[in-house]
């Protein structure tokens, strides 16, 4: 039978654990900031050199009825996070995209983003033009490099992994990657141009 | 003459008229008994439960004797998209304590009045210190508080004492009656919402839970105007709405309290208290709201660990059960 812990409650001498996700320390007490379960994991056996290779990592986990729908509730992008977004509006200086999928997992809300046109891709970044990487509705995987201002967060797409992985062509038919550059009509065979992430 | 057009600017009345609300005989009596049955040093029983509005991040419902509240969180949820929006480093936090129109003596309306507006800045007090904030940034994080059921009557320039049906001069033991029913109301708005938050899965440093307490001194001594505040005094933890036994309140604490940390997130005093002895008076009066507070902690405790417990146990039933008979279950619920 696991024990529940709440917010506050002390779970061990801060110099015994590594706190992990869902703690925080005070006091040089580990205490847990959520309702939930305990875990505490082994330390990798990576990184043997320091003292802290032998301390555990105690994190706390709130268990939900369905593996995603309550836990992505409080998921927000941050830096280094893989998205999911779809492409709103886009101009010669950037594309306005919504983000739907942070690491994965489906958010509750959707978070506005711009992918600059200096962010598209990592080569030859002069010669991109927004216009011929992106068409709103397309379907983009990015990754978050900045908090951004205000209402946008900052999105990259400058690497193999990144890009459009669905797209419509300009009479709406699914269109497939053919190379890093162009996607083509399923049914007209129509090639436009897209900066297309790589399929796995 | 073409028919006026509707004012949109004020919130009209209907055009039919109402019907005003009448009221059984005041609260007092039914509570005066109750409240002599409880020690002072104990706090209502409460009834708080986690997680019943499905369509919010987090939601508590709270009871205690009169009040009920229920609590919303929704978020972290983005920033509205306006220019005057500045970029937050910290989650926003809002807070928002609204009366339905039938839960005190005297009507509401439906906009926010002053006495709500100051409850909800008050809760935002309460808990803006014990949420995470810097983990949600550029978020906004939304407690809606609904009260339900209250013991409060308007404030004390409007104060309607009834007994037996009658409209009556309020006494001198109805001094602070307002500042009382707010207080317990506020304790559980800070109570309920704590839960709430729980609930939602926001990470907090700890959980703040509510509490109040009164002051009071022997009738006889404000009736004569003799030496008040010589002796008699009397703590109450939670005080109903009526003082016990015709006693003269004094002054009112309420306050969220944290109680791993030891914080006093949120303070609230009103009423009259001497200074002759320093601030020992006040110094007891908060000592006794905090003690109120640690006792619903307990209740907070258990109702934020409830939920989680279910969702546990339903887990590892299902685990056990999946391996035998999967089939056999869904037949049964075929032909159910």
């Amino acid at each position: 039978m696991t024990t529940i812990v709440v917010p506050g409650q002390p779970l061990g001498p801060a110099h015994a654990y590594v706190p992990g996700d869902g703690v925080h320390v005070f006091n040089g007490q580990i205490v847990s900031s959520l309702v939930g379960q305990v875990a505490t994991s082994k330390p990798t056996s990576t990184n043997t050199n320091t003292a802290t290779a032998a301390t555990p990592t105690i994190s706390v986990t709130k268990p939900t009825l369905s593996a995603d729908e309550e836990a992505s509730a409080t998921l927000l992008p941050d830096v280094h996070a893989e998205v999911l977004c779809r492409v709103t509006r886009i101009n010669a200086r950037q594309a306005t995209v919504a983000i739907f999928v942070v690491n994965g997992r489906v958010c509750g809300d959707e978070f506005q983003g711009v992918i600059r046109v200096q962010d598209v891709r990592m080569t030859e970044v002069d010669r991109v033009r927004i216009f011929t990487s992106f068409r709103p509705g397309d379907i983009v995987r990015a990754r978050v490099i900045s908090l951004g201002d205000q209402s946008n967060y900052y999105l990259s797409t400058a690497h193999n992994s990144l890009g459009v992985i669905m797209a419509s062509s300009e009479a709406g038919d699914p269109m497939y990657p053919i190379n890093w550059r162009e996607m083509k009509s399923t049914r007209t065979g129509v090639i436009e141009e897209r900066k297309v992430a790589k399929p796995f | 003459m073409a028919a006026k057009a509707p004012d949109r600017r004020r919130n009209n009345p209907p055009s039919h008229g109402t019907t005003p609300p009448v009221f059984l005989s005041t609260s007092s009596d039914d509570i005066k008994p109750a409240q002599s049955s409880r020690p002072p040093d104990e706090i209502r029983k409460i009834f708080l439960r986690t997680g019943l509005i499905s369509s919010v991040t987090g939601s508590s419902f709270l009871e205690i004797a009169p009040l009920k509240l229920s609590v919303s969180v929704l978020g972290p949820r983005p920033l509205p998209r306006s220019a005057s929006t500045p970029f937050a480093a910290q989650a926003i936090l809002t807070t928002e304590v609204k009366f339905a129109p039938f839960a005190s003596t005297v009507r509401r309306g439906y906009i926010r009045d002053s006495s709500e507006r100051d409850l909800g800045s008050r809760l935002y007090q309460a808990l803006v210190g014990a949420i995470r904030r810097e983990l949600y940034p550029k978020s906004r994080i939304e407690v809606v508080v609904t009260v339900l059921d209250s013991e409060d009557e308007g404030d004390d320039v409007n104060t309607v004492c009834i007994e037996d049906g009658r409209t009556v001069e309020p006494q001198f033991w109805d001094v602070g009656r307002a500042d009382r029913a707010l207080g317990v109301v506020l304790a559980g708005c800070i109570t309920a919402a704590s839960a709430a938050l729980a609930d939602a899965g926001i990470e907090m440093f700890d959980l703040v839970s509510g509490g109040v307490a009164s002051v009071f001194v022997d009738g006889g001594d404000v009736k004569g105007k003799g030496k008040a505040g010589a002796g008699g005094k009397r703590y109450v933890r939670d005080p109903a709405v009526a003082p016990p036994d015709g006693d003269a309140p004094v002054a009112t604490c309420v306050l969220g309290y944290m109680a791993a940390r030891d914080e006093i997130s949120e303070l609230w005093i009103s009423g009259k208290l001497s200074t002759s002895e320093g601030t020992a008076e006040m110094d007891e009066l908060v000592d006794e709201a905090v003690a109120a507070a640690r006792s619903s902690r307990g209740v907070l405790n258990e109702a934020a660990k409830e939920r989680v417990q279910f969702i546990v146990e339903k887990a590892q039933s299902q685990s056990t059960e999946t391996p035998s008979a999967t089939g056999q279950g869904k037949d049964v619920e075929m032909t159910g």
